[in-house]
Order: C-alpha cells, then sequence, then structure tokens
C-alpha cells in the first residue's frame, strides 16, 4: 500500500493527498533507497517467534524459541553496554546457551529460513527494477541483523538487479532508530539529500527519519506475512493405517516437491547445465518434471536408466576386478550362492557346478564361505565382465544420446547417504567422458560416519567425495543429526517413496537411441505390491498436481524443507503401513532378495 | 589392404582423427559398410612406429590429443566401443596371444 510522497524535510506528508504509483515517484528522484523486510519483501510468517519454532523443530531443541528470543534480547543489552548501535546475529547466537557447533549450524539455518520465507512486494519490486533500468542509483537501506550478504542473497534470489546495500548490522547504525544509516548512504550516493528518494515501509521508523535526514519520502508497506500466500503441505492424517495412496499423497509427493524445489534453487547457484535423474531416486521426480512443465525452472534434465550397481559394473574391467571384489559379496550373508550373480544380471553356472566349489544351492552364504565366494568369483570374472563391457558400452551409448560433451557441468540426482551412486558413476565415466559431476542427495551423512548397508557395506568403498561434489537435501547442517540417521535407518522407505521397486535396475543395455536399463527380474511387476506402489505413485501426483494448483493461484511455495517434513513427521511418529506396503518399505532389493527368491 | 572401389565407398580416411585410431575407424567403417576385416598372418611389414612425429606419451599435449581420438573413435562407433563382433568370447578380451580365459 502505498500512502504519499512529501519531498524535504519542510514538505509534511499528506494523507488526504493521491498517492502516486511507485514507479511515478521514482523517476521524479535522483536515486532511490528501498526499505527492505515490509517494503521490498515480506515474510510468509505472522512473527519472528514463527521463524524459531520452525528451528527449534528441525534441530530438535524444544526450548529453541523462547532461548532465542532471550539471547535477543540479551544480545542487546550487552550492544547498549558496549555503546554500539546494532546487533549481529551471530551477536544473538553468541548468548545462546548451546554449544558452539550447534550454533554455527542453526545460525546458518536461521539465516537460509529466513531467505526462504521472504517474498517480494510486487509494487516496490517493480519500481525497483523499474529504477535501475533508467539508470538511476539504487540502494536498500536495511535494518536488519541478518547482514549484507542476505539481502544481497535475497534480491539475486528473486532476480532483482544488485544494488548497493546498507545493512545496520553491518554498519552500526540504523535508518529507523537515529536514521544515520541515510547519512552513510548519502555520503555514497554523493547527490543532493532533497533528490533522493526513500521508500520505506514503517512511518513512524525508516520514514520519519528518512524526511528528517531532508530525502523524499514514500510510504509503502510490502503487503504483510499471510500464512494463506503458502502453498501448505496437508498434515498427516491421525495415527492409523496409512494406505498407500495416502502415503503417496501426504509424504511422497511433499517430499518430492521439496527436494525439487531444493534441487532447483542448488542448479542455479551451481550453475548445473544438466541434471541426471537415477531411475532409482527420480521416477517420481521425473513424472513430475514431465507432468507440470515449467513447474520448475531446470536446465536440460534426463532420467538414466542406471543404479550404483549398474554404474559399479561398467566401471569393472579385468584389471581391477579383484578391487571390486568386496562389493561383489557385499551384503550376501544369507543369500544363496547363485543370488549373488543373479543380483548383477549375470547367469549362474549350473547347480552342479556351483556345488563343486562348495557353493551349492542348499547353501546360505555367511563370513565362513567369504573366501569360497571370492574364489569362485574371480575365477568366473571373464563370465561378469561381459556384463559389465555391456554396461559400460550402452553408458557410452547413453551419454552420446543426451549429447553431453566433456567438461559440462552435470548434477547426478540421489537418495542415498554417502554418495555412492556418485562414486560409482564417476568411476564409470573414466575414461569415456570427463564431466564436472555435482551430487544432490535427499539426504546427507549424520555425524558419526556412514551407516551399515546398501552395496558398499562390507567392501571397500570408493574414496569418499568431498563436500564441495556433493550436497544434500536433509543433511547435518540443515536439521538434528538425529533426523539425518532416521532417514538412513529407514532408506528402504524412502526409496520406496520416489520409486517402485520393480526399478530396481541393475544393468544396461544399449538401445538405437541410448539405452535401457535391465530391471531386477526377481520383483514382481504385477501382484499386490505393483499395485501398492502404483496406489503410492498415484497419491503422490495428486498431491503434486494439487501443489501446481495451489501455485497457479499465485500461493508461494513453502521452504522445501518444510514442504517435505511429513516424512520426518511420519518417521518421529510411526504410523502403520498397510499389510501390501509394509514389507516393501523395509526392503532392500541387494540383500534380501533370499526372503524373496524363498 | 583394401580395394581402392571400397576405400572410395566409405569415403576414405577421417580426417577428424588426423594421427591415431585413423586406420582402425577405417577398418569398422569398411565392417559396416558389409566387409570383413581378414587377418593375413603371413604377411609382414614393417612400420616404424611414431618415428617421423615421435611417440604419444613422451608429452602431456600429445597424450591429450590421443585420448580426444580415442574418445572420437567411440563416438563415432558406440556399438563398437568394448564389443569386437569377431572376438572369441572364450578367449582373453585384452590378450594379444589369443590366450584361453
Amino acid at each position: 500500500m502505498t500512502d504519499s510522497l512529501s519531498r524535504g524535510p519542510t514538505v509534511a506528508i499528506t494523507a488526504a493527498s493521491s498517492p502516486p504509483s511507485l514507479r511515478d515517484a521514482v523517476m521524479a528522484a535522483a536515486a532511490v533507497s528501498f526499505g527492505f523486510h515490509g517494503t521490498l519483501f515480506h515474510r510468509t510468517v505472522a512473527t519472528p517467534g514463527a521463524v524459531f519454532d520452525i528451528l527449534g523443530r528441525r534441530f530438535g531443541l524444544p526450548k529453541f524459541a523462547q532461548q532465542r528470543a532471550a539471547a535477543g534480547v540479551d544480545a542487546r543489552d550487552r550492544m547498549r553496554l558496549a555503546g554500539r548501535r546494532e546487533v549481529t546475529l551471530a551477536d544473538i547466537y553468541d548468548a545462546l546457551p548451546i554449544e558452539s557447533a550447534l550454533a554455527r549450524a542453526v545460525m546458518a539455518a536461521e539465516i537460509a529460513l529466513e531467505l526462504d520465507l521472504l517474498r517480494p512486494d510486487a509494487e516496490a519490486s517493480d519500481a525497483f527494477r523499474h529504477a535501475h533500468a533508467r539508470g538511476l542509483p539504487v540502494l536498500v537501506v536495511a535494518d536488519t541483523h541478518l547482514g549484507r550478504t542476505f539481502v544481497r542473497e535475497a534480491l539475486s534470489r528473486h532476480g532483482l538487479p544488485s544494488a548497493a546495500v546498507f545493512v545496520s548490522s553491518d554498519c552500526n547504525l540504523t535508518a529507523a532508530g537515529s536514521g544515520d544509516l541515510f547519512d552513510l548512504a548519502i555520503d555514497y550516493l554523493d547527490t543532493p539529500r532533497d533528490r533522493v528518494l526513500h521508500i520505506g515501509g514503517d512511518l513512524a521508523g525508516d520514514v520519519a527519519q528518512a524526511r528528517a535526514k531532508g530525502l523524499m519520502v514514500l510510504h509503502h508497506s510490502a503487503s504483510s506475512g499471510d500464512e494463506d500466500d503458502i502453498a501448505r503441505v496437508v498434515p498427516l492424517p491421525p495415527p492409523d493405517t496409512l494406505s498407500a495412496r495416502d502415503l503417496g499423497y501426504h509424504v511422497a509427493g511433499p517430499a518430492a516437491v521439496g527436494f525439487l524445489n531444493w534441487i532447483e534453487r542448488r542448479v542455479r547457484k551451481d550453475g548445473i547445465g544438466h541434471v541426471l535423474f537415477p531411475v532409482a531416486a527420480g521416477h517420481l521426480l521425473d513424472r513430475a518434471l514431465k507432468n507440470y512443465p515449467g513447474l520448475w525452472a531446470l536446465p536440460g534434465h534426463s532420467l538414466i536408466p542406471g543404479s550404483e550397481v549398474a554404474f559399479r559394473l561398467a566401471a569393472m574391467d579385468d584389471q581391477n576386478f579383484r578391487e571390486h571384489l568386496p562389493f561383489l559379496i557385499s551384503g550376501s550373508n544369507g543369500l544363496r550362492p547363485f543370488e549373488v550373480l543373479e543380483r548383477i544380471g549375470v547367469p549362474a553356472p549350473a547347480p552342479e557346478i556351483m556345488a563343486r566349489y562348495g557353493l551349492g544351492d542348499e547353501s546360505r552364504l555367511s563370513p565362513a564361505l567369504h573366501s569360497r565366494l571370492r574364489g569362485f568369483l574371480f575365477e568366473y570374472r571373464f563370465e561378469i565382465l561381459k556384463v559389465c563391457r555391456r554396461n559400460r558400452r550402452a553408458l557410452l551409448s547413453h551419454l552420446r544420446h543426451l549429447g553431453l560433451e566433456p567438461g559440462r557441468c552435470v548434477a547426478l540426482v540421489d537418495l542415498s547417504w554417502d554418495g555412492a551412486v556418485q562414486e560409482s558413476f564417476e568411476a564409470a565415466l573414466r575414461g569415456l567422458v570427463t564431466l564436472s559431476l555435482q551430487g544432490y542427495s535427499f539426504f546427507g551423512p549424520a555425524e558419526g560416519g556412514p551407516a551399515e548397508g546398501g552395496p558398499a557395506e562390507g567392501g571397500e568403498g570408493p574414496q569418499r567425495l568431498s563436500p564441495q561434489q556433493r550436497s544434500a537435501f536433509f543433511d547435518a547442517d540443515n536439521v538434528a543429526p538425529a533426523i539425518v540417521r532416521r532417514l538412513q535407518s529407514n532408506r528402504s522407505l524412502v526409496r520406496l517413496l520416489f520409486s517402485p521397486l520393480q526399478n530396481a535396475i541393475i544393468g544396461l543395455e544399449p538401445t538405437p537411441d541410448g539405452a535401457r536399463g535391465l530391471q531386477d527380474e526377481r520383483w514382481d511387476a504385477e501382484g499386490d505390491h505393483a499395485q501398492a506402489t502404483a496406489a503410492l505413485m498415484d497419491g503422490a501426483m495428486a498431491f503434486i498436481g494439487d501443489h501446481a494448483a495451489a501455485l497457479a493461484q499465485g500461493r508461494a511455495p513453502a521452504p522445501a524443507l518444510e514442504t517435505a517434513w511429513p516424512l520426518v513427521d511420519l518417521l518421529n511418529r510411526p504410523v502403520p503401513l498397510s499389510d501390501a506396503l509394509r514389507p516393501l518399505a523395509n526392503l532392500d532389493p541387494w540383500t534380501d532378495s533370499a526372503r524373496r527368491a524363498g | 589392404m583394401v580395394e581402392r572401389r571400397k576405400f572410395d565407398a566409405i569415403r576414405g580416411f577421417d580426417l577428424g582423427l588426423p594421427v591415431a585410431y585413423n586406420d582402425v575407424d577405417l577398418c569398422m567403417r569398411l565392417y559396416k559398410a558389409g566387409y570383413y576385416n581378414v587377418m593375413c598372418q603371413a604377411a609382414e611389414l614393417i612400420h616404424h612406429e611414431s618415428i617421423s612425429r615421435g611417440l604419444d606419451f613422451v608429452s602431456p599435449e600429445k597424450m591429450a590429443r590421443l585420448e580426444r581420438e580415442r574418445i572420437g573413435l567411440y563416438d563415432r562407433h558406440p556399438d563398437l566401443f568394448l564389443h569386437d563382433p569377431f572376438n572369441n568370447p572364450n578367449l582373453h578380451p585384452n590378450g594379444t596371444n589369443f590366450e584361453i580365459v
């Protein structure tokens, strides 16, 4: 809402005058200054306390909201005692009674959340762009403890041109309190004060102070934070049996939307040119992108018919075969020996041949048989390597089909916590094409190192990736490590949310238009389980459809982690799953094949 | 050796492979044009490998060019990458003396 324009200290604001449009007003000035919170942007939460509540929930700190509010008061008291005029966010977190590493993580999360909660005011943003396009010097004068970097990031994220930024916590001067921040801005501009227009949102604060400093002023309030502005996620139903469709609508759909929103932002930040979604992680994400084109602004993206197993095999040859033996026998305890070949798509020799190695069909693998199994696999390596060469040839064919030229910045999306898919993909790419690869995973490693399980378990895993090469949606940097550990422990359920089990890809085969994934044929593509996973995907797509409709009505997306939070709620407050879902949610196709094979 | 008629039919050497792999590419294209490559073990020819332009492994630039041309070869023939349709599957895939695996 725009109120009125006044020029210089002698001209009073007249409430009765007809307010000029912001566009017209900026053109009457030689330079324009904009307020930040309440003018250019508003928060999509009603009170700052709501931000603290969210952070407390994310980091498992039930008293955080009160502690954070008290720390703000404490920091301001210290500021006054020290003769300073403004606090920084670091000052506030120094006053918090929590451990310093945790304080750093929560502080970073507060900045990220504040960014996520900002929504630009359409009229002020338009005037900002208009002034910039007309070549006027444009400033942002902001009273905030969040710092200059935060303000710049907010402008950039919402497509506003860069501007000179004066922030109270960086300058130790305020706009609304003393108005001294305006003096600093005027010195920078070197323009007569009465030719500078300040557009502010607080009549008694920055507007009054700017006028007192001799600037033209215009009061414009960004529409206040309204929770109805946000595309909300429907809460989980009461603790009752959760059907497959409900699991899709209330958990998988929100998780996919949140993950895609996060990927969209990361892609922009990392300068990614193409996003690859391996089938195991990308089935639902790819469906969402295809059914709702334009809902997410991603560069080129494609589903890649591969998996950690398929990529690992593609990286193997007769020179490095021995190094990969631990991978081949990982997670095999309890399997029948022939299943170790079956799960990588290699035909097993006749039972009597296996029996000659002491690995007959009646035996179940255990550490006592590992040495014998290792010896057998090495002797059988040239049969295994036929499959490896086919996978590698198909991978080259697929990459050619995608047109990914050397050096291209590519993101590989995964669910896993340790970057195993990315590492196996990178190993498979060696000698084929050199890509600049960035890994995006749904959840990252928690403190205390990797959890058990997965193809790398028991194997000499590939070298860990540096944080620069991998980032995670749920990470110990933005949520409590306990939440990340819970996601790890429930990785089978997470996998199920994003892709039906019958999409367990174990190999690749060249085709005229690239490659196709070869599924693990041990999984029933029909039957109750397939119906359950189809209903789950339908529920997820229904949520994504509702989300798209909400955005079309002008609502803003909720912060990505908040959107995906029902999954955390589900893990915190387990809801019984339906009979068809329960076995799927606990199943690992790499290690559990014996039970399924009967 | 290749008949001129066949050589011309596949437009000769690929100038996009100026140093390495042009001979392999020629054979692959002849195969795809429906011809066989026949090895005559009795013939003896002497090729002074890299004598005119030096060995590839002596400089990073030459190694990089060699790698580019290797990738270029399989960019042209992805179907023949790690796949020799004439190789007996019972032979070692990387053997030079036809060892049985």
